[in-house]
Parts: structure tokens; C-alpha cells; sequence
């Protein structure tokens, strides 16, 4: 207690006591990190949260609504400096990539732990290390780096017949214009317009509005300034820009863009003849989350012009309640929906064929089984295919259903009378397959007879052993086990006492994130996989010296509930597809701490590849230029 | 602005300036107070160090807020978060009576075990105290927070406090008075 505590001695000896019984830890260094860590969020959010202060007159004024929108935007790409670049890029770029560091609101959480992680491995002063030796080499680089921040946007122009190796320009977002216009005028070399020198041969750098930008020709740095004082359209003024970017995700951390010409490897292709050629852009979006990583991509493809493939922009969302209709504990699920409709399409475009036609035909006539009339019915609804651990619990060792339901009016069940009677009566010469059929409750369960299913079993060998061939007619749905277990299993689901695939809590999760506007998908329960492996990683880990821990390989994606979720979806103008991969960001930057660690234990300190630019004139007299990246 | 004055040391209690708190204050109050304070209060380090961040993370949201008393306002937060550590994961928090580990690792081999045993036992007692009780107590002898102080930490009126601290001074003394006596000859 302090000198002037007005506390009586007995009370004196009540604190001293309890401050002996209740003692305190130190400040470490790491909890001075967490604090900073703090602050850099705090002035993330100021930084969004900041806003011209006359903000509220402009309500007053008649042009409140395009005002505020204004003033949104400008807030909003204030935080993305990266992605403000693409208001500099010229509308004739065929290549955009942009890179943001700055967090969203929803990104604050993940960031927070992948630099807590970051620090707590050494990596960010490794990194620091290799990049300051790496400076080095170049003054004016060394002199630079600390007024440009890690974010930045690149656009190509598509320079030779492919997109490979573009004219590039650089926009590396500026903290400090003057020290770095200083670092300019003291280390590269002048040119005869103001503002603009001379990197190295071929490379031109100056500052435009609050960027760093280097060009590889002094043309193509005016005509980024053009854009900047409006005097050149911009690729953000592009519909087809504009588009492409409403199809990722506002806080997307990494984007690229690309024209139909720069997607395109041979310009002759980008004809309005080829009907496969849209208009659109690609775009591709890579959003840090809480637990992983989701990608995002839109891939223009008309073909609203092309006999068949319209079929496939006609196709249904996959409907999520069909995982109500498989048993849970799977390792993973690929839901399609109306396969017929695809199956419609190839057929519809192999017709056309002149070699394809007639044997499609001739296929249909010696099966007795029309492809418009029997298969693409059959197809209309939802189909799965799902892959569970088998009996005995071995990796290896794996059961899978196939499931065709009769959602839309499908009728699987129709074609798989069909098919059965082809299979046990078959045309001359061939060996008949008898099934074993079956009534348990409301379902028909067809199983292959003992000599078929001995034959099988002696060609596929001893993983086979407990494994069948079972066909189950349930409710209009058709589902093709590997074992009688499965068997049961399915029938547990129809009969209510055995938890569905929906009721799985990974798989659950899982659906949440495809959504419901998937047309296919696939979701795997990456801890279930992982587990299954668990006993081969532990030997492959097991050796002296090894200080990998299995658990990290193991929860390297995360939780229990970690799944990887793809979707696919074409809507007639673009295939929009997501890919969601989760991760431990903690186990991850862990391993790769490890990993290079021993790294340099082995190898030294890893130099920093020194890229060297090689110029020829080409045919048509223009620059062509190479790079080469050698350490 | 108006002062409050600590009707204990009758002297104006710390304020920050007016118009609002300056980060480094909030930083320094966090290192010196409140982290000693989740020390006291969790199982780990670790845990003590993320809930001073959180602290420090929402005392810096709002630090534009004018804050009379800042300490008082920390502790607040501090108890807030620490109460919300508790929902998320109830292992969170040290129960009092099993730090023996804590206190022990104070003492040297040839040290007295007499008085570690005794620290374990006023551990004990504290932890029997209802919680308020005993929040009040802690936040008033180990952490020299002033009755008003610790009025606003807990959101409670001065008379509570007051009420609250004389049932707790008389609770100890009655069970562990000894303990209290021979430390008091000790330091005095």
C-alpha cells in the first residue's frame, strides 16, 4: 500500500497479505504486440469511419443522394488503396490484379490472428530480413520501401500472341509522395518530362495521384496520367468491368480481371462468330475468412448461340434437403442437379456431329434405351455421390452411394428397371447378372446374387471382401450402395431412426456455405479425411529429429466442422464457381515457420529471386520484352 | 469538468484530460493495472494478455468519449470482458482456492511452508466470500482502487460498496485474523 494510504494497520496488513496471495504475472513483449495489434485495428476502423466533416450539409443540398454515394465510395476505396488503382489503369488494360492488406469489419478477427501468429513464429522479422538484403541490391528500392504500403494493382496489356508475358504497369499505393518524388530525383536518372525518370533501361517510374507507378514505356506512363486527369476512360468506367467486379465479394483481398481478349490465348478467336465467346470479363476474388480461405471466380461463356449447350444454363439449384436423403458420417458428398438436362445438351450437340450422330443412334437401338426419352427423365432431379469409411475403418477402405432422386418429377426408377433388364438379359453373347430381390418395409432392395458378386469381389481382391452391389427403389429414388451396411444405413434414414447427412454437423456447416444456388457442389469433411490418414502421418512423422507435430498436419484445416466447399453454378452468360478452403491459420503459419527453419538450416538464408529484363525489337518494330527471375 | 473527490484520501481523484483520453494513458493504465488485475484473475498468461488487449481494443473504440475516471472505467471494462471470457469458456477463470501452483512458485525450497500454507488458506476464505463481497475487497486492497473508484468499476452505489467491504473486512477477520496479524508484525 502506499505511503499517504489512510488505511489502519490492521488493514495495511489485510492488503499486504492479500497482495502476497494474489500475485501478478509481468508485461511481456507478447502482450505489447496484442496492444499494437489493437491500435493497427483501431486506425482501420478511424480510417473507414473517417469522413469529410461536412457530410451532414450535404443532405441540404439537392444533390444529397449522388453526393453521399460519392463520398461512400470515396471512404470505402480509401481503405482498398489497392483496389482505387484500377481508376488509374487505362480502359484498354486486358490484365487487372489487385491486392488489398487493409481488413474489412468482418475481416478484423482473421487478420488479428494471422499477424498474432505471424509474430509469435518470427516471420514477420524473417521476412523483414530477407526483403531488407534483398534492397540491398538496389538503392533506389531501399530507398522506396518505406513509403509504399503492401498494397498495389498491376495491369497488363497482352503484348504477343498470348497473355503470358504482358506489358505491365505497377501502381504501388504511396504513404509519403514527397520522400518518394526525393528517393526518385536522388537515385534514378531524369527524363525531359517533369516528374517521370528513368528506373532502369525500359522502366519509367513517377508518382501519380497517391501511387508509385512504373511503366515499361513513357507512352504508356502519360496515358495512365491521361486517365488520371480524365482525359482517357478508365477501366473502372467499364460496364463489362463494373460487372465482373459486382460478382466478388466487396472485401475481396486479391482480385484479377481479365478481357475477352486478354482471356483468350489467340486474338482471332474473340469473333462474334464463336459462339463461346462472351463479351464479359473474368474476374477471380481470393477473401480472407474467419476459417479459411474462399475463392471466387466468374468465368464468362455465351452460348446462348450454340445448338445444345443452352441446356446448361437451364439447370435447377441443387437442392440441399436432398443430403436429407443419404446417412451421415460421410467423408464427403458431390450433389448435381438435373444431369439430364446436361445429358440433353451433349446429346443435342453430339446429334450435330456427323461421327457421333448415327453411333448414338445405333446405341439406343441395340440397348433398347432412348437417351431423350428414358435417360434425361430419369436425370431431372438431384443426383449424389457420396463417399463414407468403411467397415473396417482403414483409409483405404471406403463405401460410396450413388443417389438419383426424383425431385423436378425425375424418374430414376423407371431407368433402373430399364437398365436391370438389360443387365439380366442381354444381347447374344454376353453374360447375364441376376439380382436378388427384396422387400424391407417401403423399400425394393436389388441385390447382385452370389455368383455375380463372388466373380466381382475375386477381380477387385481383398478390400472387396465385405463389400455388394445394392440397388434400393425407395420413394421414387434410386440409390446404388457398395455393402450391406450402407444398405442399412439408407433404410435407417427412410425409416427415421438413423441421422441424415443434413443433420451432420460439418456437413451442415457445409451447406450453409455453398448456399442454394449451386447447380453442383462438392463438400468434404476435411477433418474426417484427415483423421482417416491420421495413423500414415504419424509413421511418415515418427522419425528422430522430426519437429512436426502430427496434430498439426492433421488440424491443418481447422476444427471437427471444417469443411472444403466448391460450387459451380452457370447462369447462360458466366459459370460463377466459389471454392472455399478452411484453415488453421495458426498450424499453418506454424508449419511454415518450421518448414523454414529448416530451411535455412539446410540452405542458408533464402535470397530473394533478382528478376533481369531482357528488350528486343520485335517484327512490327515494338519492344518485345522478357523476364527472367533467377536467385 | 466536475472532480470527484475519494471520500477515503479526500483528495481530487485522477482524471483524464478533458475532452477525452490519450492512447499512451489507456496503454499504460492497461500494463500497470488492468493486467496485473487479469493476472490475478485467470488460469494463464496467455489469457491475461488476450483479455488486456480487448480491454485496451474497446477503451481505445471509445476513447473520443470524454472519461472522468479512467481507472474506474478500465476496471469496468476489464470486469465486463473477464465475465464474458467466463460465458465463452468457463475454464477462463482462476478459481482462487487452486492457485496453491501460483504461490508456490514465490517461494524458495527453504522458505517458509508455514506461510505458504497460510496464503493457501487466505486464498480459500477469499474464494468462500459471496462474489461481490469479494470483488470489492480485491479491487480495494489489492488493486488500490478508491471506494468510488470501485463504485463505478461495479456499477454499484458507494454506500453498496461500503456495505459490501465492511461485511467482507468482517468476514475475513472473523476466520482469518491470525493470518492477517502475523503478516502486520511482520511488515510493520
Amino acid at each position: 500500500m502506499s505511503s499517504e494510504s489512510p488505511f489502519d494497520p490492521q488493514d495495511r496488513a489485510l492488503a499486504s497479505t492479500l497482495k502476497e496471495a494474489f500475485p501478478a504475472g509481468e508485461v511481456s513483449p507478447a502482450l505489447e504486440r496484442k496492444m499494437e495489434l489493437k491500435e493497427t485495428q483501431q486506425s482501420v476502423r478511424d480510417r473507414r469511419q473517417s469522413g469529410p466533416r461536412f457530410k451532414k450539409f450535404i443532405f441540404v443540398f439537392a444533390f444529397a443522394a449522388v453526393a453521399v454515394l460519392a463520398v461512400a465510395a470515396f471512404k470505402y476505396l480509401m481503405g482498398r488503396p489497392g483496389e482505387a488503382a484500377i481508376q488509374l489503369i487505362p480502359a484498354d488494360a486486358d490484365i487487372i490484379s489487385t491486392l488489398d492488406t487493409n481488413p474489412s469489419e468482418q475481416q478484423i478477427g482473421a487478420f488479428s490472428r494471422i499477424l498474432t501468429a505471424l509474430n509469435r513464429e518470427g516471420m514477420v522479422s524473417k521476412v523483414d530480413t530477407i526483403v531488407n538484403k534483398a534492397l540491398q541490391q538496389s538503392k533506389i528500392a531501399s530507398d522506396i520501401q518505406p513509403y509504399v504500403s503492401k498494397n498495389f494493382a498491376f495491369a497488363g496489356w497482352k503484348s504477343g500472341a498470348t497473355i503470358a508475358s504482358p506489358e505491365p504497369a505497377f501502381f504501388l499505393a504511396s504513404t509519403n509522395n514527397d520522400k518518394i518524388l526525393a528517393a526518385l530525383q536522388a537515385d534514378a536518372q531524369p527524363t525531359s518530362q517533369p516528374n517521370l525518370f528513368l528506373l532502369k533501361e525500359n522502366l519509367y517510374g513517377g508518382i501519380i495521384s497517391n501511387y508509385l507507378v512504373i511503366t515499361q514505356s513513357q507512352q504508356r506512363f502519360n496515358q495512365i496520367l491521361a486517365v488520371a486527369n480524365h482525359q482517357a476512360r478508365s477501366a473502372a468506367d467499364l460496364p463489362q468491368y463494373q460487372a465482373a467486379r459486382a460478382t466478388l465479394p466487396s472485401d475481396s483481398n486479391l482480385m484479377l480481371f481479365m478481357s475477352p481478349k486478354g482471356l483468350m490465348g489467340d486474338s482471332s478467336l474473340v469473333s462474334k462468330d464463336n459462339p463461346l465467346v462472351s463479351d464479359n470479363w473474368f474476374a477471380m476474388g481470393v477473401a480472407v475468412r474467419d476459417q479459411g480461405l474462399a475463392t471466387y471466380y466468374r468465368y464468362p461463356l455465351r452460348v446462348k448461340d450454340a445448338k445444345g449447350w443452352e441446356r446448361f444454363g437451364d439447370v435447377a439449384s441443387f437442392d440441399m434437403s436432398a443430403l436429407k436423403e443419404v446417412p451421415a458420417g460421410a467423408y464427403g458428398v458431390i450433389g448435381l442437379s438435373q444431369l439430364g438436362k446436361v445429358v440433353q445438351g451433349s446429346y443435342e450437340v453430339a446429334g450435330e456431329n456427323k461421327d457421333f450422330g448415327p453411333s448414338i443412334t445405333k446405341w439406343e437401338q441395340e440397348n433398347k434405351i432412348s437417351v431423350l426419352n428414358d435417360v434425361v427423365p430419369a436425370l431431372s432431379g438431384n443426383a449424389q455421390i457420396v463417399v463414407y469409411p468403411g467397415v473396417t475403418g482403414q483409409a483405404k477402405d471406403i463405401d460410396a452411394l450413388v443417389v438419383f432422386d426424383n425431385a423436378h418429377n425425375s424418374d430414376p426408377a423407371g431407368l433402373a428397371r430399364k437398365i436391370r433388364t438389360l443387365f439380366e438379359d442381354p444381347a447374344e453373347g454376353q453374360t447375364p447378372v441376376r439380382f436378388d430381390e427384396s422387400q424391407q418395409g417401403k423399400a425394393t432392395v436389388w441385390q447382385l446374387d452370389h455368383s455375380t458378386s463372388d466373380k466381382l469381389k475375386q477381380t477387385v481382391g481383398d478390400l472387396s471382401r465385405d463389400k455388394d452391389l445394392d440397388v434400393i427403389l425407395v420413394n421414387g429414388n434410386v440409390i446404388i450402395t457398395t455393402s450391406a451396411v450402407m444398405v442399412n444405413k439408407v433404410l435407417g434414414v427412410y425409416n427415421s431412426n438413423q441421422k441424415s447427412l443434413a443433420d451432420d454437423a460439418p456437413f451442415f456447416a457445409m451447406a450453409n456455405i455453398a448456399g442454394n444456388n449451386s447447380q453442383a457442389n462438392i463438400m468434404i469433411s476435411v477433418s474426417r479425411v484427415m483423421n482417416a490418414l491420421r495413423p500414415q502421418i504419424e509413421a511418415s512423422m515418427s522419425g528422430s529429429g522430426n519437429k512436426v507435430n502430427p496434430d498439426d498436419i492433421i488440424r491443418l484445416f481447422g476444427g471437427n466442422d471444417a469443411g472444403l466447399v466448391g460450387t459451380t453454378q452457370y447462369d447462360g452468360q458466366n459459370v460463377n464457381a466459389q471454392l472455399f478452403l478452411p484453415l488453421d491459420y495458426d498450424r499453418a503459419i506454424h508449419l511454415m515457420a518450421l518448414g523454414a527453419a529448416e530451411g535455412e538450416k539446410n540452405f542458408g538464408t533464402p535470397a530473394i529471386p533478382s528478376p533481369t529484363a531482357h528488350v528486343e525489337t520485335g517484327p512490327d518494330g515494338k519492344p518485345n520484352v522478357s523476364v527472367n527471375i533467377t536467385p | 469538468m466536475h472532480v470527484l473527490m475519494d471520500s477515503r484520501t479526500a483528495q481530487p481523484l485522477r482524471t483524464s484530460e478533458a475532452g477525452g483520453t490519450s492512447a499512451a494513458r489507456v496503454k499504460e493504465h492497461c500494463l500497470k493495472e488492468v493486467f496485473p488485475y487479469l493476472c490475478r484473475r485467470t488460469r494463464s498468461i496467455e489469457d491475461a494478455e488476450d483479455l488486456t488487449a480487448e480491454v485496451y481494443g474497446v477503451a481505445l473504440a471509445q476513447s473520443r468519449k470524454p472519461v472522468e475516471q479512467m481507472r474506474a472505467w478500465l476496471f469496468g471494462i476489464a470486469r465486463r470482458k473477464l465475465a464474458d471470457a467466463v460465458r465463452r469458456s468457463p475454464g477462463v477463470v482462476l478459481p482462487l482456492s487452486a492457485a496453491e501452483s501460483l504461490i508456490a512458485s514465490d517461494f524458495s525450497p527453504e522458505g517458509s511452508l508455514q506461510r505458504q500454507e497460510q496464503l493457501i488458506k487466505i486464498r480459500a476464505l477469499i474464494d468462500k466470500l459471496p462474489e461481490d463481497q469479494r470483488e470489492a475487497l480485491l479491487l480495494q486492497y489489492v488493486e488500490e482502487l478508491s471506494i468510488i473508484e470501485i463504485a463505478l468499476a461495479m456499477n454499484k452505489s458507494t454506500a453498496a460498496v461500503n456495505s459490501l467491504l465492511q461485511r467482507a473486512r468482517a468476514s475475513i477477520f472473523e476466520h482469518g485474523k491470525t493470518y492477517f496479524l502475523d503478516n502486520s508484525e511482520a511488515t510493520l
